[in-house]
């Protein structure tokens, strides 16, 4: 998985700065204290060493008050403060702010995925996400927990030196306001089975102005192109589906790949696979993993009209091999330039000759040559383009 | 030629003639410590194995040589192995029997049938542990926590691990009773409770946790036993249970039992520094007195395993109270030994190695513990890589190299014959940087927020885990080295006598060496301390026919 600890340092949450104090004044007391045992235990046992004591010179000395006292009672002072610095940026950790001055997001964790519920929009709309979006400066309460039949998991965001266990049954809550925009990676901390080392999320931070525009609309992300996905896509990420089965690949994460399903099954044999999971298990895998997942009819038929549209531009894009050398969701530059929102900048006709002939026109910085011309089909070179320009 | 206890022994049933089912059979506490030992470390080398496959599995980021699911049951297998099979039986298992009695003077512990049967227990419930490998669902693949609900849904065998762990509870409790009684009872005439050397004071110590807490977990697993195939909601939500519970109840018995690992491993390293100093250990009482209260104290700090899962702020602030005043009598005891070295004849043989790197490696271990009772600071750290590295520091650079530091002290003791000291040397060096090389990359990588039992991480963290892996290879090889350095000593090693490294306990005045069957030829009367020097020597000498001072 690609992933990186973003904005670890950045002192991102407002309280990371108290919890990392409390950190850092232990440290330089540990250090005192482990030099006050280590440096005179080297230094008698050179002081000492057998070849230059006599046996008459040996002494001993089994007692000695005031030293005594001073080795317990100046430790276990030091003990104390810090005691009290841990509890003291407990805290502040665990202090939640007023409901009335925060947002309040639900958060669900279960095998192997997070989701996020808002609150109502104005118009009465709830978004329902895969990472968590938050405006900078604003206190958030997280309400979170598991479903019944899941297992423990915990959020933990390391950049704001938070974490709470996720406990099925529960609701656990969490808070924190960060003063930086940036991202920010969540891990599943608690041990919760196959997937555990993959369940990641991320929380953005952004301005506030784009927050509110974001949430007052409709649109899945902030900045998402007001191309709507379908309704059965959002539903298969929500529900945590993609946790399990991958969709656009053949990659087998803990159930099988779903690619090209719809093609290979008939709706209502979909219908069951999702209702009654232990009704007919494919040859190499377990009866019980996939919990029976229960969910009004409708939605259910979302998802199948999902399986059976899934997006022919992207699974040629990979196939194709585009993705090794051009990034799509990030600006980050692989061996070409990135192609993200590519379909703002430039027409179709100009990415079809992009494709057809690369060296026609080479962005400023990169080479010609590196990248062969592609012969595919017009019909696949417009699923392609369209790919590129809904990808936001 | 005079018998020793390789020669002769009593059984528990019947007399048989041939010598393998005179070891099968043997109630001699020392025989029986050995066959621990052997077993123990067997498992030992078995668990290493394990985490050395992690280890290369997490060299690089991505899937190279194992599955998530494999990983998963590897760490639980390394796991359950570390804890249950070898470091809670551990020291008391061993040395426990081999020396403690020959400390207090006693011809054997109070119920040596009762010894030999909990040995038994012990195989069995290994053997059950070991089994579920070779079963169609495979070994658990919980972690060695046992979680609910995870525990009570997934499809591996967790059940023989919880049977195995059930019965191993059990071997614990009636190892730690035949203790108890055997230092109420056989002590040696004069010795009183503070004539008692300092390692029988660890054991004792140990032995009230072993009785008093190990039943709460033998509870706990019977709960889950019951939950996951009977159905009674205790644990799991969707049967009403709570999983918070469980982890409560698994660590009431389970922090304690950090303390039954410790303790007994402080006692070796109170034997080891008089006796390479040449002195009368500094401070005895306190020394003895903070064992007795760090095993009491040590029953109420479980809840500082608990301060991410949902419990309550003040019931943190409270255990998190507690939990520093463990580490006040555990820092006195490190005084206590540092001030023993002042103005001795500080003679840097082996054990004595052992013991000041245990003193570097513990200290590291201790405050890094001390990182974690911090609320705020836990936190962040909890399940993290930091963790990890904090409690190998504490029990495989506290309890296991201490007990290393003991094999290498008593070795003479044991077999009659000395080891190499400068191959032990070199063994103890690798150890020691290897140690430091593979667990200290994990306190920055937990720091930076690695958490721990991830088969696979962000690239970010590889440079710790590359460290980490070479750190590995260089403390296994030097692990492999030490064995081959008591295999070579025990079979071709130089005869020495009783007494090689110049020690005052009991267990140095045997009338033969290695000891005979009944240990001392008479039972000795103690009315002196257990650490008398004048001038580099030891005060008491005895006759060892008639067991008589002669000093």
């Amino acid at each position: 998985m690609s992933n990186t600890l973003e904005g670890f340092n950045s002192q991102a949450a407002t309280f990371a700065a108290d919890v990392d104090q409390a950190f850092w004044i232990n440290f330089w007391i540990s250090i005192i204290l482990f030099l006050s045992v280590v440096v005179p235990m080297i230094y008698f046992a050179w002081k000492y060493r057998a070849d230059k004591v006599k046996n008459e010179d040996i002494c001993k000395v089994t007692h000695n008050t005031s030293l005594e006292l001073a080795w317990t009672l100046i430790p276990t002072a030091m003990l104390f403060v810090l005691f009290y610095y841990g509890y003291s940026s407990m805290k502040i950790l665990r202090t939640m702010p007023a409901e009335s001055q925060s947002i309040v997001v639900h958060v669900e964790g279960k095998k192997w995925s997070w989701n996020y519920t808002y609150p109502a929009n104005k118009s009465g709309y709830i978004h329902k996400t895969a990472e968590l979006y938050v405006p900078k400066d604003q206190n958030i309460i997280l309400k979170m927990t598991a479903p019944l039949n899941d297992v423990l998991h915990a959020f933990y965001v390391p950049a704001f030196r938070m974490k709470e266990d996720v406990v099925p049954g529960r609701i656990t809550k969490q808070w924190f306001n960060s003063e930086v925009i940036g991202t920010y990676d969540v891990e599943c901390a608690e041990y919760c089975g196959t997937r555990h080392s993959y369940m990641y999320s991320k929380v953005h931070v952004i301005p506030r102005a784009e927050y509110d525009e974001w949430f007052e609309s409709k649109k899945r992300t902030p900045g998402a192109p007001d191309v709507k996905i379908s309704k059965g896509q959002e539903l298969y990420e929500s529900n945590g589906c993609a946790g399990c089965h991958s969709i656009d690949t053949d990659a087998v994460l803990v159930g099988p790949s779903l690619k090209g399903i719809g093609a290979k099954y008939d709706a209502g044999y979909l219908k069951d696979a999702i209702v009654n999971p232990d009704k007919d298990i494919p040859e190499g895998f377990t009866a019980g993993v996939m919990p029976p997942f229960t969910l009004p009819d409708a939605d259910i038929d979302e998802i199948i009209n999902y399986f059976n549209n899934t997006d022919k531009g992207k699974e040629l894009y990979e196939a194709n091999g585009c993705a090794g050398c051009h990034s799509i969701d990030s600006d980050a530059i692989l061996v070409g330039p990135s192609l993200k929102g590519i379909g703002g900048k430039r027409d179709a006709a100009y990415l079809k000759d992009a494709i057809l002939h690369p060296d026609k026109d080479v962005p400023e910085g990169f080479t010609a040559g590196v990248m062969p011309p592609f012969t595919l089909p017009d019909a696949d070179v417009s699923e392609i383009i369209r790919y590129m320009q809904s990808a936001k | 030629m005079s018998k020793s206890y390789f020669d002769e022994t009593h059984c528990a049933i019947g007399h048989p003639k041939s010598t393998f089912m005179q070891w099968m059979l043997t109630v001699d506490h020392k025989r029986i410590g050995l066959m621990y030992a052997a077993v123990m470390f067997t498992f030992f080398f078995i668990a290493v194995s394990t985490a050395l496959l992690m280890r290369f599995e997490l060299f690089a980021p991505g899937q190279q040589f194992i599955d998530g699911d494999t990983f998963n049951q590897a760490f639980t297998l390394h796991g359950v192995i570390m804890i249950f099979l070898f470091i809670v039986p551990g020291i008391p298992a061993v040395f426990g029997n081999i020396v403690m009695p020959l400390m207090i003077g006693a011809k054997d512990v109070s119920f040596p049938r009762l010894n030999w049967f909990t040995f038994w227990l012990y195989i069995f419930g290994s053997a059950i542990a070991i089994a579920s490998l070779f079963t169609d669902a495979g070994f658990a693949d919980t972690g060695w926590t046992f979680y609910a609900p995870y525990s009570l849904n997934t499809g591996t065998n967790v059940i023989f691990t919880l049977v195995a762990a059930f019965v191993l509870g059990m071997a614990s409790i009636l190892t730690g009773l035949n203790f108890l009684v055997t230092i109420h009872r056989l002590r040696a005439p004069g010795m009183t409770f503070f004539k008692m050397p300092l390692f029988v004071w660890g054991i004792y110590a140990t032995a009230w946790i072993q009785l008093l807490a190990t039943p709460v977990v033998g509870i706990t697993l019977i709960l889950a036993i019951m939950e996951k195939y009977f159905g009674i909601g205790i644990f799991d939500p969707s049967k009403g249970g709570d999983p918070v519970l469980f982890e409560h109840l698994f660590w009431i018995y389970s922090h304690p039992a950090v303390y039954l690992m410790i303790l007994p491993a402080f006692g070796i390293m109170s034997e080891i520094i008089p006796v390479f100093s040449r002195r009368e250990i500094f401070g005895y009482r306190t020394i003895a007195l903070s064992s007795a209260s760090i095993a009491g104290i040590g029953y109420l700090v479980w809840g500082h395993h608990l301060y991410t899962s949902g419990m309550a702020d003040i019931a943190k602030t409270v255990f998190s109270l507690l939990t520093f005043f463990v580490a006040i009598p555990t820092g006195i005891k490190f005084y206590d030994w540092i001030a023993t070295m002042y103005k001795g004849k500080i003679i840097l043989s082996t054990p004595m190695l052992w013991a000041m790197g245990t003193i570097i490696t513990f200290a590291i271990g201790g405050l890094t513990g001390v990182t974690i009772a911090m609320i705020g600071v836990d936190i962040h750290l909890q399940d993290t890589y930091y963790t990890v590295a904090h409690f190998h520091y504490a029990m495989l650079g506290g309890v296991v190299f201490l007990f290393f530091a003991g094999m290498h002290y008593w070795f003479p003791l044991v077999t009659g014959k000395m080891y190499d000291e400068s191959k032990a040397k070199i063994a103890f060096y690798m150890q020691f940087v290897g140690f430091n090389l593979l667990w200290f990359p994990m306190f920055i990588a937990g720091f930076l927020g690695m958490p721990r039992r991830y088969f696979d991480y962000l690239p970010e963290f590889q440079i710790y885990h590359q460290f980490s892996f070479f750190g590995a290879l260089l403390f296994i090889a030097g692990l492999v080295f030490m064995f081959w350095v008591f295999y070579k000593g025990w079979t071709k090693g130089e005869k020495v006598g009783p007494n090689p490294w110049h020690a005052t306990t009991l267990e140095w005045h045997m009338p033969t060496s290695p000891p005979p069957l009944e240990n001392h030829s008479k039972v000795p009367y103690v009315d002196f301390d257990p650490y008398e020097y004048h001038h580099g020597e030891p005060v008491v000498k005895f006759d060892y026919e008639t067991m008589r001072r002669i000093d």
